[in-house]
């Protein structure tokens, strides 16, 4: 038996012990009680053995003093020993700053606080705990979704110290008959976390009403008073149903545009602000779910433009105006810093913008995707020629058959991770034309991810694809594989023989099936 | 080739690219350059060393991760992704995962420290605190007062 094993049975015959007197003098104090109830109303039949018993009883109660002395005596040797045994615990061989890291990695549950964790490890042993409290950067995401844990969020205020915090304010269990309760409800969440108004890093606001976001962002203005605010992250949604700013969020929104430098905006449901200000420093900007055909595309040309420093910007579900975009050339604008594109499923003019009038000359990452509005093979076309510096290239939209779109792709030689198809497009397209045309081009591909089903045939063209790159020379094999789909259909043998032909192909690589069905 | 010796003495020689995953050996070979002389590792076994080596072998070609990769990587909201190779490289006992762990830190090979310390925190996912005590040996030790905090935040958890 090695030491550690020693300690640890010592650990458990002490506590065995310590529990063993707890209970003994827990049992006899019960049974005192009973014989003092049984002698002021004697009902047992054998007057010799109450007697007997309660002589026995009177010598144990003597004893009880010995045995919570012996109680007291062991306590702190168990506790010692406790301490010890956790000492000698091989986690506990890895370093403070270690474990630190360790509880920053443990992944969220969804539908859990984000802190949940840091509570978590805090209720393990007393290192953990004075670890975990000890670490501001555990406790700096103060978290209203469905409900309020006030004494929570206030842990979070005092426990996270002087760090940066990560505000969400968020209802998604209103209703849209309660909006009275949400409101007060909102506002007075926010009211706990605005004493650390100064610590403010990030702020996720979902409201139901424009006056709710006012309400907070002007307080909070006022609560940093007189120091700038340190707010760099502002994510605006709107619950359910899409909000219009009106004049006094515009308001606040200049105003907090002028007391610092948002560096990242992410507008859900709510229609972009004319203050283009608000988008000046910017690095990333996502617009996502906006669909308002009165607000003309022009809105969205006017905050690009503002966003001279915008690194990342995603367009999902964008739809804005049907209003006519100049062909004349004075229309061009430039992202210069953009290095990372994704655009899915806007209208055919934001598209149009996006694709015939933007020049991006850093751009190194793109996602295209689109709706049944999909943008022509002229204007695609165009774009890749024009973005062929890409490197890593998602292409979710469903026709790209035309030639000229083909052989647009062919011309992008930078490519190294290519993912095609979409898990919310059940048509993906590694088929034999798209797949076909690009047998020999981006000699620089190694990664290839698909998303989404595919069939029989399809799978046969990914072979060919991959197959005819083998041995090439220039041409960099393919090494990471990525499927979404399973091979669930297949029978056994043919599931171990496709198998078998992907990880040959691949040598050391990567190779991944999903559960896509 | 560079030559390694364990504290418990036990010499390994390996390619220069595979030995430099290490900054602390990277910056030892520069510093003291081309040398035929060992390179002590103190804090590491033979054990241990043997797969470090393994893991430094694997990812040799790769790109070393750059000061600005460490900065972006702890800004942005870390996953807790790893590899499938390196997955099945760290499927070891306890003992071991935590002894690599320290070996990736003293040599400083930060993607294996990241590695190591994704898995232990993927093994304290969705675990209850007894449940973690039970999984490394942990005892609790907190005196009643803590005991009837942590029952008291306990509380508050479940309130919302």
């Amino acid at each position: 038996m090695s030491r550690a094993e020693a300690i640890s049975d010592l650990r458990g015959h002490l506590d065995t012990l310590v529990a063993a007197v707890r209970g003994a003098i827990s049992s006899l104090n019960s049974i005192l009680l009973d014989q003092q109830r049984s002698g002021a109303y004697p009902y047992t039949p054998d007057p010799y053995r109450n007697t007997y018993i309660a002589d026995a009883l009177t010598q144990l109660e003597e004893k009880i003093p010995a045995l919570s002395a012996l109680e007291n005596d062991i306590l702190p040797i168990v506790t010692s020993i406790h301490k010890q045994c956790n000492s000698i615990a091989p986690i506990h061989h890895l370093p403070d700053e270690i474990l630190v890291d360790i509880f920053h990695a443990i992944p969220s549950k969804p539908g859990y606080l984000r802190i949940a964790n840091s509570i978590l490890v805090s209720h393990v042993c007393e290192r953990w705990r004075d670890l975990a409290l000890g670490t501001g950067t555990l406790w700096s995401a103060i978290e209203f979704l469905d409900n309020q844990p006030y004494p929570i969020a206030k842990m979070c205020v005092s426990r996270s110290m002087g760090c940066g915090m990560d505000v969400v304010l968020k209802s998604s269990k209103g209703t849209t008959t309660s909006h009275n309760r949400h409101t007060i409800d909102l506002i007075s969440a926010a009211t706990i976390a605005l004493p650390a108004a100064d610590r403010w890093r990030e702020l996720t606001l979902e409201c139901t009403v424009p006056s709710e976001a006012t309400q907070i962002i002007t307080q909070f203005l006022a609560e940093c008073q007189p120091d700038p605010p340190q707010l760099r992250s502002l994510c605006l949604y709107a619950y359910m149903h899409a909000v219009y700013i009106d004049a006094d969020l515009e308001k606040a929104l200049f105003s907090l545009s002028a007391s610092t430098a948002l560096t990242k905006l992410h507008f859900k449901r709510v229609r972009p602000p004319r203050t283009t200000s608000l988008f000046a420093n910017l690095t990333q900007l996502i617009l996502e779910d906006i669909i308002d055909f009165s607000t003309p595309v022009s809105r969205l040309r006017a905050i690009l433009a503002a966003c001279t420093q915008l690194h990342v910007l995603q367009l999902d579900k964008v739809c804005l105006g049907n209003e006519h975009i100049s062909g004349s050339s004075d229309i061009l604008f430039i992202l210069p810093a953009l290095v990372e594109l994704s655009i899915d499923s806007c209208s055919e003019f934001v598209q149009k913008l996006i694709t015939d009038y933007l020049i991006t000359p850093a751009l190194r990452t793109l996602r295209v995707g689109s709706n049944e509005s999909a943008a022509t093979d002229k204007s695609m076309t165009y774009f890749f020629e024009r973005n062929n510096r890409v490197q890593t290239l998602g292409l979710r939209f469903i026709s790209p058959r035309s030639h000229d779109v083909i052989s647009a792709l062919s011309g992008l030689s930078d490519v190294h991770s290519l993912t095609i198809g979409s898990n919310m497009h059940p048509a993906a397209y590694p088929d034999t034309t798209f797949l076909g045309g690009l047998l020999h081009s981006m000699p620089k591909l190694t990664e290839l991810r698909v998303e989404g089903r595919v069939t029989l045939l399809e799978l046969n063209a990914m072979k060919r694809f991959i197959e005819t790159r083998v041995g090439v020379p220039g041409i960099a094999p393919l090494h990471e594989l990525y499927f979404a789909f399973s091979l669930a259909h297949l029978s056994q043998q043919e599931r171990e023989r496709t198998w078998t032909w992907f990880e040959q192909k691949i040598g050391s690589g990567e190779l991944v099936f999903g559960e896509v069905d | 080739m560079v030559n390694l010796v364990t504290s418990d003495n036990e010499s390994f020689t390996v390619e220069k690219a595979v030995a430099s995953r290490s900054v602390l050996i990277k910056n030892m070979l520069e510093d003291v350059g081309e040398s035929d002389q060992p390179i002590p590792l103190p804090n590491v076994t033979a054990s241990v060393l043997k797969k470090v080596l393994e893991y430094c072998d694997h990812h040799k070609n790769e790109p070393m991760p750059t000061s600005e990769d460490l900065a972006a990587e702890d800004t942005r909201k870390r996953t807790t992704d790893i590899g499938e190779w390196d997955q099945k490289f760290i499927q070891v006992d306890q003992e071991m995962l935590f002894e690599i762990i320290l070996a990736a830190n003293y040599l400083d090979i930060k993607p294996l420290l990241d590695v190591g310390c994704k898995t232990v925190a993927n093994m304290i996912k969705g675990k209850t605190p007894e449940e973690i005590r039970k999984l490394f040996n942990i005892v609790n030790d907190f005196t009643p007062e803590e005991e009837a905090q942590i029952k008291k935040e306990n509380e508050w958890a479940e309130d919302r």
